[in-house]
């Protein structure tokens, strides 16, 4: 989880940001497209998993339940 | 057919280029005002050393970005995008807009720059395999090959595939 936490936090531009397995991802301060776009590409590269947009709504937690399926 | 394409802006784009960069983050923008906006515009079109395109879909713009062709160099940028543009539009865009800046000038390299203190942009570049050239205090400089951007360019639209947009 704490891998998955940290490739999330990196896409920010502010590191200061805290996330954790409660964050949704489209709520965390500085979101936008670009940081949508690099946080579903740096997933598809470390894990091979391809999450949707939609999935960007949803809790760290789950989504690491949903690389983790 | 695709539904999305890239076209030569008109004068008339002048007032909605200057909506979408009022409303885009200050931070990042160099300030600039309506007159000076459109004076910009209209000397780079009647100076035709090139390009500055729009991208559409079937119902909007969905955003705006230029290219100029000096001192045999290519050079990129004040790329911005509609707000209400999903962001897979605002990807094929930049990916779509580099590959066809590549295939009209048969450039090798493209160069830009992008304000340090907007990470989120420069990020999202080397991404797509720029490499960093130069730092100054306000810019990084950056050049992206050929080679390496087909390479992304086919990973990327592979994983963004447009029929899925």
């Amino acid at each position: 989880m704490k891998k998955l936490t940290d490739l999330i936090q990196e896409q920010f531009d502010d590191s200061s940001i805290i996330i954790n397995a409660d964050s949704i991802i489209s709520d965390i301060d500085g979101f936008d497209s670009l940081t949508a776009f690099s946080i579903i590409d740096s997933i598809q590269e470390e894990y091979g998993i391809q999450i949707d947009e939609a999935d960007l709504k949803k809790s760290v937690e789950e989504i690491f339940k949903l690389i983790n399926e | 057919m695709s539904e999305y394409h890239l076209e030569p802006i008109k004068l008339e784009d002048t007032e909605l280029i200057y909506f979408m960069r009022s409303i885009s983050k200050s931070k990042v923008l160099k300030p600039t005002d309506r007159i000076k906006n459109q004076t910009f515009i209209r000397r780079f079109l009647e100076n035709k050393e090139g390009g500055y395109l729009k991208f559409c879909n079937s119902k909007e713009i969905v955003g705006y970005y230029r290219w100029q062709n000096n001192d045999e160099k290519v050079t990129i940028g004040s790329w911005i995008t509609n707000p209400s543009s999903g962001f897979k539009e605002k990807i094929l865009f930049d990916l779509e807009f580099k590959l066809f800046v590549f295939n009209e000038t048969g450039t090798d390299y493209l160069f830009f720059e992008v304000e340090r203190n907007n990470s989120t942009v420069w990020r999202h570049h080397e991404r797509l395999g720029a490499e960093l050239i130069r730092e100054d205090q306000v810019e990084r400089h950056y050049r992206l090959s050929r080679t390496v951007f087909k390479y992304k360019y086919n990973e990327k639209i592979n994983r963004f595939n447009p029929r899925t947009i």
